[in-house]
This record gives structure tokens, C-alpha cells and sequence, in this order.
């Protein structure tokens, strides 16, 4: 059998950040690899990850859902509401119903109106930002009973009734992802859209399921983070957009559509999670944890213009042996 | 259908983004006469421009980035934060006011060209520019330690504060700045260059025009855009905070798209961003007269952008078809 | 749609009859019948814009036609979509071809199929894909590959292998060895009669006339809309069927001859680029036109694309007048004297959206500004004198350009070179998507820019444009250039030959 690797190459060099992120953090600080801190940490892989997760589907489908934000504030105040009169389980059920519709009927606008998904869910980042105003009345709102916030965030070993959540969303798109012809058909609209579509693919179908997808995941993250602190607040999640896509770039997931993995992406938030974690522990301030978030962000899109494509690589290469040539010949002719 | 019928009929379809933009503007005029008597006066418009003036300054030289079809970018509220910091340290340093404004512009710069070079090698202006923003908030509120920064003298605020034939400085260079930038992306090569780059970037490459070199010049010039906001701010308040422009990228995306720019780039317009910049201000001024919660004025730009944006893409696609 | 049942009668397994479809003006079909029964293969070939690829069209459901009748196992069939014609059991391996490369062999042959399934373990994929693998050769790859580190004949291969997986009854290939190395070419030969002999209908559309006689059982002939009664290989010659192909001349489409050519513009010395096996050595004069020609594939359209910048060159040099033009970039040809059209306009030869001055003037910004400033009436005047060139009604000038016909579009792709003193053109596929009116009047156009001092090379896969319009000749095939001969030289049997089948020629 002809060998041709099956996985993208950049996959360990990913793997291999992770890796070195992870001994450095641990080698420089010991208590890193405490119960309490792998706890911590994915706590913060729960709320990273499940946004990324959200960002990565809809970018696999060649598209850009920047509304998650929006979406996971309206769906934490709706949540923080509701919790204590329904319950935790039906709370983030529902939540999750109310993230479908409103992702399937954005995918589907975007897919009958042939707009550009950037656009459009700029558009509802902006109001939903605006309706997550109006049902809080303009104010945080406030769980009475803390009972239930501390069911979500009550520690079992490292990990918790929220990252566990979070690991079963994992597991469960990427099941949907791999094991479905849904699933596939996101990939190949990503991919190569007019190639699906001449292999006969429904451009609808997969438009809508990313962006219910999209929906779905923000609202938990949302229904999950808020109902855990206890609160809710019109402006929260305003940042999430950066380190979301950040994590999924970094996990391998490619702003050209097509590709990346489930599993990339909790790599890749595990990897942003761990430099942040670590950078905390360090004493290091909020907005040092933004630099931080937009240097790994450009090197990862420096490493995908150089590796990704390889077009690009022989331009640099052209470019390189141009001027090499130049300097030999024009330059220096004796050496 | 003879040709000559069918050059009128183009013609009017190809009007018909620009008489969108204006109907929506009589429109809101007209809603806003009808409804509140007050919203109509010289006083309420002059107002409303001059709070439209900064997002409008930041949107009209970030049209370009669009024009170009590089889409937008996230980065001009962190570039118009660092350089109202940049200009306050500078001025708190004793710096005289015109090197002060030499080395920030200078500084904005760099900012734009750093990002418009990596769009121009392929990288996604969208992400691009948002990690670019990250790291320019980062990196101020690192060097400011998160804190407002002081001009400490008064040497610097005729820039944000005098008013020349009593319109505010603000209001004078959103005005010409608009008519700066309508002119170059009309008359210009500049601008011809740019727009034919937006509307199809193999054919501007193969009709030798520089693609590269547009996407450079369009980031450097929005950046430079911002950095204006960013002193105008600073000189006026005789402070810079980093977080003083939250939110200014996305207005100010709002006033291009409400101003009818194609997304995918090729076609726009410096004047008609200016009246999508003053259109939201028009609309979040009524809104406010009327008593709106700010919640519903958000939601109601939102909508705006929403019902604007799906109108245009209706429109121009029903105009390719056929 | 219910499964066909096969071979109840003597009738052919699809038989279509006098289908007729225009577009427009042109009458891509008029009244054509065609058939193709089990286990045969029926070879379909004819100039370009005889019909055939419209015919292909319709079968795959991509159309509906405006008349005729569809006839399939027997019954009348309709197709509202491409969905239905491939439920009815008919598939077409497109030239574009129709695979996601970022996925994997496997879900690429079962990508799109409505009637699997929606589980997709991608072992279990890979286990389902093999059988059909194997059917077209592929045993050496495993299904879990992306199809991206693929060749383009394994690919095509793979095309198959899904149409096999969709039990297609009817497989139509549209022309499948345009761009393969000879080696491929077996590869996919195999196939087809493989495909022969499970009984299945095969339609197989091609240029290349030595595969007509490899291959196929019948041929039918397409010409200006119209079909041949189908022939059967055995008893025909090579020379025959090109006869067939050409049939009368198209008079009063070219322009007449220009006087003598002046001096030497253009040199290509030892060119090798992309697709070209052998290096191209060429010689242009003013005033003449050369007509390079060749199938899709046969390298040249990429010795144009080279000579513009385009593509990159491996080696070689090109001079226009005694100066060398850097094979950097178009920038570079354009500030040499080269201008170039592009085979695919609405990609990278028009702007959409901007308006016909806007285009006509594009390449030529230095002469309608004066310290960067543009001037109205230069911009005005130099589109008017392109306009009256190229007989574009001066009344659309304003009209952004996706708003005009092809013809127009092809006459502002190729007469916005003409703004700025030019001193070679070159136009890949000068006619392509043109009624035949256009077609007329952009020969006239081109003649006349020639008679004015600029040399002119054409790239074409239509033989009847080269003999009508060039002076000089030459003929590609494979990537080698295989004679250059004068007008007078050659004749359309010759140049046939030459390009499609060269060993016999010789």
C-alpha cells in the first residue's frame, strides 16, 4: 500500500506545543500539577473549550460565527432566570433548545439569502448584545440560592459537573462530526464548496447544522458559566470571540475551511488554557493573558500561511532563491 | 427589449444601493420629524454629527479596507486606545504638540502596515487584526499598568476642544476627512487601484496593478484613521484610557455596511459610510429622545445592520443574475 | 424513481431524440439524436461549441432542454435536476472535477450519495469504499488518504469509483484525458472497458481521436448543434472521421489576409514551464497573427501564460523588440509592450462589477492620470476609441460588465489591451462563450490591431479559428510543439491530425 500520511503533518508540532506548554508550566511551578490546579484548569478548558468547539464548527464549514458571544450572554441571563424555578437539568436543556433554533435560522438566512456569514453574524452580535440588555433590564442578574451554582462547580477529583458536560459535548460532535454523512457534508462545504455541491451535496443542510451547532454550544457555555458564578451580566462574553478562535487555530483548525478535528480543538484549548493558567500562577495580570492569547493567535497564523499552504511555501522559497541568486550574481560575483 | 431600454433599467438597478442609503436616511428623518418635533433642528443634527464624528473619522478611512476586499478590521479601537495613551505620555513628557502627533501617527502607522502586509501575504484580515488588537491592549496595558495616562498640561486641548465657527474640530475633520477620502477613491489612481483590487483580485493582478501595495496602503490608512480618534480624544480629555474605545470597531463596521460597501469588496463609498456613521448616531439620538433603554437601542442597531446588510446582498445579487 | 429494468428490447439503453436547447442566440443543439446501448462504449466528439458538452449537460440533468425526447430502459424520462438524472442512473466524470480534497478517498466516493446511509464510521467506509477501488485500479491506496496527495488521473479515478458506488447504469466521461500523462491515459483506458464489460453504457466525449479507435465501439459525430447517425469504429479511417468533424467552411466568418509582416517583436527561446515537455522556440512579427493549436492540456495555453507572467518559467528567455521581459510578474510583460487574455474572463480578465470604462481602461491607469490624479476625458476618450474598435455600444460604457452579453465581455477582455500602444497580444481562447456574430467581429477586430503593428498569438483548441484567422501555425500536443508551419502550408486535415493524433501525421 502506497504510504501517504493520513494525518496533517502540523498535528504534532501542535501535540508538541501542547506538550512543551504543559512541562514547562509544571517544570517552573510546582504547584502546577496539583489536584487543585488540573482542576482549575479544566474548569477553564470547560468555558474555553466549548466556545472554541462553537467558532471551529462553523469555520470548518468555511464559514465565521462571530456571535457566539452574544448568544452565550443571552442564553447565561435566560438561564440564571429560569434555574432556580426549573432546575439545573432542564435550565440548560433548555437553553441548548433555544441555542438550536436561534443557530438554525441564522445558518439558514445565511444559506437563502447567499450572505456572507461575517456579516450577517455581526449583525446579531450586535443584537443579541442589545436583547441580552433587555431582558436583564439592564443589570446583572443575581441567583438567590447558590446551592445550585455549586452543584455545577462541586469538584469531583479534577474534574467537575461543568467540565464533565464539556467532555460529553466534546465527544459528542466529534462523534457527529466523524461518524455521520452530516457531519462529513460540513467538512466537504468546507472544503471545497462547489465540489460538494456538484457531488451532490445540499449546501442547506450542512449551513444550517454547523450554525445550530454554533448556537447550541454557545448557549451552554453561556447557560453553564453563569449558572456556576451564580450570575449573569448584559456585557459578559463581550472577549470570548478572541481566545474561542484563537483555541481552534492553534488546534489545527483551518481558516480556509475543510479541516480540523474535535480533538485538535480541545488541544488547542487546553494548550491556551495551560499558558494562561500558568501565566496566572506566575502573578501575571489579566491583560498580560491577552497578550499573550493575540501573540500565540499571529504565531499561529504566521505557521498556517508558511506550513498550511504550500503554494505559499514555494513563493517564499522563489523568493528567497531570487534575491539569493541577486546577491551572488550582482553583488558579490566573486563569491 | 431594445439596448437602449435595457441601459436605463441597468442604470436604475445600479442605483439602487446608493437610493437605499438615502431612503433609509429620509426615512429616519421623516420617522423622527413625525414622532419628535425636537429631533428635526440644527441644534439636534449638529449634535448628532458631532457624536457621529470619531466612529465616522474611524469608519470612512476603514472603508478602504473594505473597498480593497480585505473585509474589515478588529484592531482600530485598540490602535485608537494606544494612541490616545501614546499621545498622553508623549505630552506628559514634555513633548511638544506637533512631535507628539508626528510620532503617534508615526506609530499607527507601523501597526497598520504590520497587518496589512500579513493580509497582503494571505493571512485573514479578520484574524489577523484581532490578534493584532489583543496584543496592542495587551502590550498598553502593560506599559501603562492598566491605568489612565495624563497629558498633565493644557498645551493640547484646542485639538479636542475649540470650535471653529462653532462647529467642534471633531465635527470639521469628520467633514473633511469625508471629502478627502470620497475625492481619492473617486478621482484618483489610489482609489481606482483599490476598488478594481476589491472587485476581483486575479484581474487587478493581471492587468498589472499592485494588489500587495493596495493592502498595505488601505491598513496603514485605516490605522492612521484610528490614531486620529485616538488624539482627539486624548487632547480633549487630557487623558488616555485603554478602554476608552470599546466597541469603536464594531460601530464603525456598522456605519460601512450600513453605508452600503460591498462585503466581498469592489464597490462602497468614502460619503456613504459617513452617512451610515451619522445615520446610527441619527438613529441611537432619536432613540434616545424617545427614551429608549439602551438595551433596545443596541438590539435596534443591530436590526439596522441586520435589514441593511440582507437588502444589499439582495440586491446586488439580483443585479449579477440575469 | 424506480430501478430500470435493463435490456427488455432491441432499443438502445438511452436513446435521446431531436433534442434541441439554445442559449440566447446560439443554438447549442438543434434537433440532435444520439443513442448508446448496454455494454457499449459511444465515442461523442466534434469541434468546440458543436454541442456536445449541452448534450452532457442535459443527460446530468444540469439543464432541461427546450425540445426532444429522453428515452432510458425503454421509458421517457425527465430530469428536473442533476439529483434525479443520477437517481435514474446516469453519471458524469466532469472535467472540473467534483471531489473535496480535504476528505478522504473513502468519503469522497460516498459524498453526497442520498441513498446510503447517514452513519459514516470511517472504517467501516474505507471497508465499504474498497470494492470499488479496486474496480478502477486503485488497490494501492488506502480509503483513508485525503484525496488532496492524489493525482489528477487517480482522482478521475475516483470520480469513477463513486459512480460506480451509485450504480451508475450510463457513465459519461467528458473528455477524461485532457490533462493526463500517457501513463494515466492507460490507467483510465483500462476503466472504461472494464466498465464494458459489467454491461454498462459508457458515453466518452473526447478530442483525442486515436482514443476513438482504442476505445470506442460506435462514434457520433456533433456539428453546429446537429449529431452524425452513429458509425461504427471498425470500418472507419482516421481521415474520414476528421471530415466529419470539419464539414464546409465557415465563409465570411474570418477577415481577409493582411499584407506581408514587418519585423521580428516577439522571441521565445528555449521555454520550458509548466505542461511543456520540450522547449518552445517561436518568432512573432509585427502584423502577424499566430495561432497556437492544441487540445486542453496540450501546453499551449501555458507557454501564453509563461510569456505574460502568469506562470512561472523554468527556463528559457522571452524579448519583445530586443528586451527582455522578467518572468516576475504581469506587471512586468505589461511594462514590455505584452498584453494577455486569459482563457477564463470572468476569473481573472474582467471586473464584474465595475463599470465597461473602468475595465477598458484598467490596464492602462498610467495614460488616463496625471500625477495620480485620473482624467475624465482620457479616461472618456481612450474607452470611446476601444469602444468604436470593437463595435461596443457606446450607450453600455457605464453598464458594470457582468451586465453584458459574453461577446461584449470578450470583446472588453481582449480590447482593453488595445489603450495603451501594445506590441503583442495574446489571447487564449479568443471566441470562447460567443456567438457566432461576436465571433465574426472580434476576428475582424483582431486583424485590424495587427494591421496597426502589434503582433498577435492566439492559443486555441479550435482548429477552424486557427486556419481562418492565423498566419502562421502551430501545432501542440502533449506539451511538445509539433510543427510550425505557414497558413498555406497546412489544411484542416493536417492540423487535425497534428494536434489530436501526430504519429500518424508524420
Amino acid at each position: 500500500m502506497r504510504s501517504i500520511q493520513r494525518v496533517d503533518p502540523t498535528a504534532w508540532a501542535r501535540l508538541g506545543l501542547f506538550v512543551a506548554v504543559f512541562l514547562v508550566f509544571s517544570w517552573r511551578d510546582d504547584r502546577f500539577f496539583t489536584t487543585n490546579n488540573v482542576f482549575t484548569i479544566f474548569e477553564g478548558f470547560a468555558f474555553l473549550g466549548l466556545a472554541a468547539l462553537a467558532v471551529g464548527v462553523t469555520i470548518i464549514a468555511g464559514e465565521l460565527d462571530l456571535s457566539v458571544g452574544s448568544a452565550a450572554a443571552v442564553a447565561g441571563i435566560i438561564s440564571v432566570s429560569v434555574v432556580e424555578e426549573i432546575g439545573l437539568i432542564p435550565t440548560v436543556l433548555l437553553a441548548t433548545l433555544i441555542g438550536i433554533a436561534y443557530g438554525s435560522f441564522q445558518g439558514y438566512l445565511i444559506y437563502r439569502l447567499r450572505i456572507q456569514s461575517l456579516v450577517f453574524t455581526l449583525g446579531t452580535l450586535i443584537g443579541l448584545r442589545g436583547l441580552a440588555f433587555i431582558i436583564s433590564g439592564e443589570n446583572t442578574v443575581v441567583m438567590g440560592n447558590l446551592e445550585i451554582a455549586h452543584t455545577v462547580r462541586r469538584q469531583l477529583w479534577i474534574f467537575s459537573p461543568f467540565s464533565l458536560v464539556t467532555l460529553a459535548c466534546f465527544v459528542g460532535v466529534a462523534l457527529f462530526l466523524i461518524n455521520t454523512r452530516f457531519g462529513r457534508e460540513i467538512y466537504a462545504v468546507g472544503g471545497g464548496r462547489q465540489e460538494a455541491i456538484a457531488a451532490g451535496v445540499p449546501l442547506v443542510r450542512p449551513l444550517v447544522l454547523a450554525f445550530a451547532l454554533s448556537g447550541a454550544l454557545a448557549a451552554v457555555t453561556g447557560a453553564l458559566t453563569s449558572i456556576k458564578s451564580g450570575s449573569a451580566g448584559p456585557a459578559a462574553f463581550e472577549t470570548l470571540l478572541l481566545p474561542a478562535a484563537t483555541a481552534a487555530l492553534i488546534g489545527g483548525v483551518s481558516l480556509l475551511g475543510g479541516r480540523g478535528s474535535v480533538f485538535g480543538i480541545a488541544i488547542g484549548a487546553l494548550t491556551l488554557r495551560f499558558i494562561n493558567s500558568g501565566l496566572s500562577l506566575g502573578g501575571a495580570p489579566f491583560y498580560i493573558l491577552t497578550l499573550a492569547t493575540g501573540i500565540v493567535l499571529i504565531v499561529a497564523v504566521v505557521l498556517e500561511l508558511l506550513i498550511g499552504r504550500p503554494e505559499l511555501r514555494a513563493r517564499w522559497r522563489r523568493w528567497r532563491t531570487e534575491r539569493g541568486m541577486g546577491l551572488r550574481t550582482s553583488h558579490h560575483p566573486a563569491g | 427589449m431594445s439596448s437602449a431600454d435595457t441601459s436605463v433599467a441597468w442604470s436604475w438597478r445600479q442605483a439602487s444601493v446608493p437610493l437605499a442609503v438615502v431612503g433609509a436616511v429620509a426615512g429616519l428623518a421623516l420617522v423622527g420629524w413625525l414622532t419628535t418635533p425636537e429631533f428635526v433642528t440644527y441644534r439636534n443634527v449638529q449634535s448628532i454629527v458631532r457624536s457621529a464624528a470619531l466612529i465616522g473619522i474611524i469608519a470612512v478611512t476603514m472603508t478602504g479596507i473594505t473597498m480593497a476586499g480585505s473585509f474589515f478590521s478588529l484592531s482600530v479601537s485598540q490602535t485608537a486606545a494606544m494612541a490616545a495613551i501614546g499621545f498622553a505620555a508623549f505630552m506628559s513628557w514634555g513633548w511638544p504638540v506637533w512631535l507628539s502627533v508626528l510620532v503617534t501617527f508615526g506609530i499607527a502607522a507601523a501597526v497598520g502596515a504590520v497587518q496589512g502586509g500579513a493580509v497582503a501575504l494571505g493571512g485573514n484580515p479578520i484574524v489577523v487584526t484581532l490578534a493584532v488588537g489583543a496584543v496592542l491592549f495587551g502590550t498598553g496595558a502593560w506599559l501603562t499598568d492598566n491605568k489612565t495616562v495624563r497629558t498633565g498640561t493644557d498645551a493640547a486641548d484646542w485639538i479636542g476642544t475649540s470650535r471653529p465657527l462653532g462647529i467642534p474640530t471633531q465635527t470639521w475633520t469628520f467633514i473633511l476627512i469625508t471629502v478627502l477620502a470620497a475625492t481619492v477613491l473617486a478621482r484618483t489612481r489610489f482609489g481606482r487601484e483599490l476598488t478594481l483590487v476589491g472587485a476581483n483580485r486575479l484581474a487587478a493582478a493581471a492587468s498589472g496593478l499592485r494588489p500587495g501595495k493596495i493592502t498595505l496602503y488601505v491598513f496603514t490608512v485605516s490605522s492612521l484613521g484610528a490614531a486620529l480618534a485616538g488624539i482627539f480624544t486624548a487632547a480633549q480629555f487630557g487623558q488616555g484610557r485603554l478602554d476608552q474605545f470599546d466597541g469603536a470597531d464594531i460601530d464603525s463596521i456598522a456605519a460601512i455596511l450600513v453605508g452600503g460597501a460591498a462585503i466581498q469588496g469592489g464597490e462602497g463609498s468614502a460619503l456613504r459610510t459617513a452617512v451610515g456613521a451619522v445615520f446610527i448616531a441619527g438613529l441611537q439620538n432619536l432613540m434616545v429622545l424617545r427614551g429608549f433603554s439602551f438595551g433596545v437601542r443596541i438590539l435596534f442597531v443591530g436590526l439596522a445592520i441586520l435589514v441593511s446588510v440582507s437588502a444589499f446582498t439582495v440586491l446586488r445579487n439580483r443585479r449579477q443574475m440575469t | 424513481m424506480a430501478r430500470l429494468s435493463a435490456g427488455t428490447s432491441s432499443e438502445p439503453y438511452l436513446r435521446v431524440d431531436a433534442l434541441s436547447k439554445a442559449f440566447g442566440s446560439i443554438q447549442a443543439l438543434d434537433r440532435a439524436d444520439f443513442e448508446v446501448g448496454h455494454g457499449e462504449v459511444m465515442a461523442l466528439v466534434g469541434e468546440n461549441g458543436a454541442g456536445k458538452s449541452t448534450l452532457v449537460k442535459i443527460l446530468a440533468g444540469m439543464y432541461p432542454p427546450d425540445s426532444g425526447r429522453i428515452r432510458l430502459g425503454g421509458s421517457d424520462v425527465q430530469f428536473g435536476g442533476s439529483t434525479q438524472s443520477e437517481h435514474a442512473g446516469i453519471a458524469v466524470v466532469q472535467q472540473e472535477l467534483s471531489l473535496v480534497p480535504s476528505l478522504s478517498i473513502a468519503d469522497n466516493v460516498f459524498l453526497g450519495d442520498t441513498r446510503r446511509g447517514w452513519r459514516t464510521r470511517p472504517g467501516a467506509l474505507a471497508r465499504a469504499a474498497a470494492p470499488y477501488l479496486e474496480q478502477v485500479g486503485l488497490t494501492e491506496l488506502d480509503p483513508r488518504v485525503p484525496v488532496e496527495h492524489l493525482s489528477v488521473a487517480e482522482r478521475q479515478l475516483i470520480e469513477v469509483a463513486r459512480l460506480l458506488a451509485r450504480d451508475a447504469r450510463v457513465v459519461i466521461f467528458d473528455e477524461p484525458t485532457a490533462a493526463l500523462a500517457d501513463r494515466e491515459i492507460q490507467r483510465v483506458k483500462t476503466v472504461v472497458r472494464s466498465l464494458r464489460e459489467q454491461r454498462r453504457s459508457i458515453i466518452y466525449v473526447t478530442h483525442r481521436l486515436d482514443e476513438v479507435f482504442d476505445l470506442a465501439d460506435r462514434v457520433t459525430v456533433f456539428r453546429d448543434g446537429r449529431s452524425s447517425a452513429p458509425t461504427a469504429t471498425g470500418g472507419l479511417t482516421l481521415d474520414q472521421l476528421i471530415s466529419m468533424m470539419l464539414g464546409g467552411t465557415l465563409e465570411g466568418l474570418f477577415p481577409e489576409r493582411a499584407t506581408a509582416p514587418g519585423t521580428t517583436v516577439l522571441h521565445i527561446q528555449n521555454l520550458m514551464t509548466d505542461n511543456v515537455t520540450e522547449p518552445v522556440n517561436l518568432e512573432v512579427r509585427r502584423g502577424e497573427i499566430v495561432g497556437l493549436a492544441g487540445q486542453l492540456g496540450s501546453g499551449a495555453s501555458d507557454v501564453l501564460r509563461a510569456v505574460a507572467g502568469h506562470q512561472p518559467r523554468v527556463s528559457g528567455t522571452v524579448a519583445v523588440s530586443g528586451r527582455t521581459v522578467p518572468p516576475t510578474s504581469p506587471a512586468a510583460a505589461i511594462r514590455c509592450g505584452i498584453g494577455y487574455s486569459s482563457s477564463d474572463r470572468k476569473r481573472d480578465g474582467l471586473f464584474l462589477q465595475r463599470s465597461v470604462v473602468e475595465n477598458l481602461t484598467s490596464p492602462s491607469l498610467d495614460h488616463v492620470t496625471t500625477a495620480g490624479w485620473l482624467r475624465p476625458r482620457a479616461e472618456r476618450s481612450m474607452s470611446d476609441r476601444i469602444a468604436e474598435t470593437f463595435t461596443i455600444d457606446r450607450l453600455r460604457l457605464g453598464s458594470v460588465a457582468g451586465a453584458l452579453s459574453g461577446g461584449n465581455q470578450q470583446k472588453i477582455a481582449v480590447g482593453k489591451w488595445t489603450g495603451h500602444p501594445l506590441e503583442v497580444l495574446l489571447i487564449d481562447e479568443p471566441t470562447r462563450g460567443v456567438d457566432v456574430g461576436a465571433r465574426a467581429e472580434i476576428y475582424r477586430h483582431l486583424r485590424t490591431i495587427a494591421e496597426q503593428g502589434t503582433a498577435i498569438v492566439i492559443a486555441t483548441s479550435d482548429s477552424q479559428e486557427i486556419l481562418g484567422l492565423a498566419d502562421t501555425v502551430v501545432a501542440y500536443f502533449k506539451g511538445t510543439q509539433v510543427s510550425v508551419r505557414r497558413r498555406t502550408d497546412t489544411d484542416s486535415l493536417l492540423l487535425t491530425r497534428e494536434i489530436t493524433h501526430p504519429q500518424e501525421a508524420a
